[in-house]
């Protein structure tokens, strides 16, 4: 694609967890400076501020503003982007595409979200507020979702919970390897079995936890990039694309047609094929949704992913690394920091500075992908090493 | 026995519950029309998490339709044994689609 090429070229991001002594601000601007700290000398011309739901948290209206005065930011482009749970992704795209239309030369997006200080049943209320009416009337939830799909998916394909739990065994593997998650703790097949069914068939450890943070990444315009940095990661394809609200309106429920067609769209963009892929950030709010994801994607055929995590395929040093951050299911999901914290994590991986978790390969190409809701509006990126 | 009123889309022939504002091949066209035919229950599940206001177990379902591509979420209200495949018979109550068993129970 001819025009302005965009890349990232610092990251920051706060521990993933409960920070009971901070609130969303501190967060932002904690990720914010550590993001800046990294390369003190490069302009930043805006800030794109990805939050879900500071209002309901916090009380809070304008974050970004409230961001862009804590920092000292005068005379900048700044905002704020809101796609739910994937408001990262979709942040990521405000910022690649005021770069890329030469707006801006650079951009800093920071996402976050403080969550820990409202109870179990206040988060689940604040973060029901995506669905669709009627559907709330029922008592239906995104988590009680990926149970319908999850039981789906075991009849059609003849499995039970087993590759759910290689799923969360591989991604706590991973966070206990990341000081920035939220779990660092490894769990084994029979932790997953001894904890609780929240809906059937899924269980405490098929779930991502509630956690406070944030993420940062700086995007600059390559050329200008150049002079900062010597080893730029491209974004050399982003999109994003959108299912049917009402999630029984979708003909095949295990069709997650806006995660298919966002890395479709992304891929074809950067003029790159699934198989050049070697390195995935996707979002695994629960354990069945990756599985889903892979396959929507098309690293495997529909009712195979399931052996993925089991093999060690998507293990940090398997031949496809998925989640080496520890996913939503061990990193935690601060709603609005999760589609950033994907793209620190790949950054990181692609710069070789993950420490015990570094992948073993050196991919050409990788991939993250943001969704908000139950695969309703989902982004996916797509990253090249610019060196 | 029961019926569920649903919106059809004139133009495709798509069904909607709940409704609509425009379908998705762009009509703003729609019929409403009683589904008085059994479903096929796709998947289910037993939630003992459920939101404020709910009592657990709480058991979800969504149902198959052979017209108009439709397919509905709804609850298990009653001390059914209903498993995914079963039929269904699927009633609103209070804005709630509700599903009951159509074979071996009352009223086929």
């Amino acid at each position: 694609m001819a025009g302005r090429r965009v890349a990232i070229v610092s990251i920051g991001m706060t521990r993933f967890g409960k920070h009971p002594d901070k609130k969303l601000l501190d967060l932002l601007a904690e990720a914010s400076l550590e993001a800046m700290d990294d390369l003190p000398e490069a302009p930043v011309d805006s800030l794109i501020v990805s939050v879900m739901s500071p209002g309901l948290y916090e009380g809070i209206t304008g974050p970004a503003n409230i961001l862009a005065g804590l920092l000292g930011f005068e005379d900048k482009l700044v905002y704020r982007v809101e796609n739910t749970s994937g408001s990262g992704g979709a942040a990521l795209m405000a910022g690649w595409t005021a770069i890329a239309s030469g707006v801006v030369d650079s951009v800093l997006v920071v996402g976050g979200e403080k969550m820990t200080h409202k109870s179990t049943a206040e988060n689940a209320a604040i973060i029901a507020g995506l669905v669709n009416e009627y559907e709330r009337r029922t008592g239906i939830t995104l988590p009680s979702y990926a149970a319908l799909i999850a039981r789906h998916y075991m009849d059609r394909y003849g499995i039970d919970n087993e590759p759910l739990a290689h799923v969360a065994v591989k991604n706590h593997l991973h966070g206990s390897m990341n000081p920035k998650a939220h779990f660092q703790k490894r769990i084994t097949l029979e932790d997953y079995y001894r904890s609780r069914v929240v809906a059937e068939p899924l269980r405490v450890m098929d779930y991502t936890p509630i956690s406070d943070g944030a993420a940062a990444v700086l995007l600059m315009e390559l050329d200008k990039a150049l002079s900062y940095t010597s080893k730029p990661v491209l974004i050399t394809g982003i999109s994003g694309s959108t299912d049917t609200h009402v999630v029984h309106e979708r003909p095949d429920l295990l069709e997650m047609r806006a995660v298919k067609n966002s890395v479709e769209k992304a891929l074809r963009m950067a003029g790159k094929s699934i198989r050049d892929v070697g390195l995935v950030e996707l979002h695994d709010m629960a354990t069945i949704l990756e599985i889903a994801q892979l396959e929507n994607m098309g690293f495997y055929p529909r009712g195979e992913a399931w052996r993925a995590a089991m093999e060690g395929w998507t293990r940090y040093d398997g031949e496809l690394p998925v989640n080496t951050s520890g996913g939503l299911k061990a990193k935690g999901h601060p709603i609005g920091a999760t589609g950033v914290a994907q793209a620190y994590e790949i950054t990181l991986q692609l710069w070789g500075q993950a420490g015990e978790r570094q992948i073993k390969s050196q991919p050409t190409a990788a991939l993250s992908m943001s969704m908000g809701g139950f695969g309703h509006n989902a982004f996916t990126l797509v990253y090249e090493p610019g060196w | 026995m029961g019926s569920l009123r649903i919106q059809v889309c004139r133009s495709c022939g798509r069904g909607y519950y709940p409704p609509k504002i425009r379908c998705s091949c762009g009509s703003r066209d729609f019929y409403e029309v009683e589904l008085r035919e059994p479903g096929r229950i796709v998947t289910l599940t037993t939630i003992y998490v459920p939101p404020i206001g709910f009592e657990p177990p709480l058991r979800v379902a969504i149902a198959e339709f052979s017209k108009h591509g439709l397919k509905v979420l709804g609850r298990i209200d009653g001390d059914y044994d209903l498993k995914v495949g079963d039929r269904v018979w699927a009633v609103e109550n209070n804005g709630v689609v509700v599903f009951s068993p159509a074979e071996g129970g009352e009223g086929e």
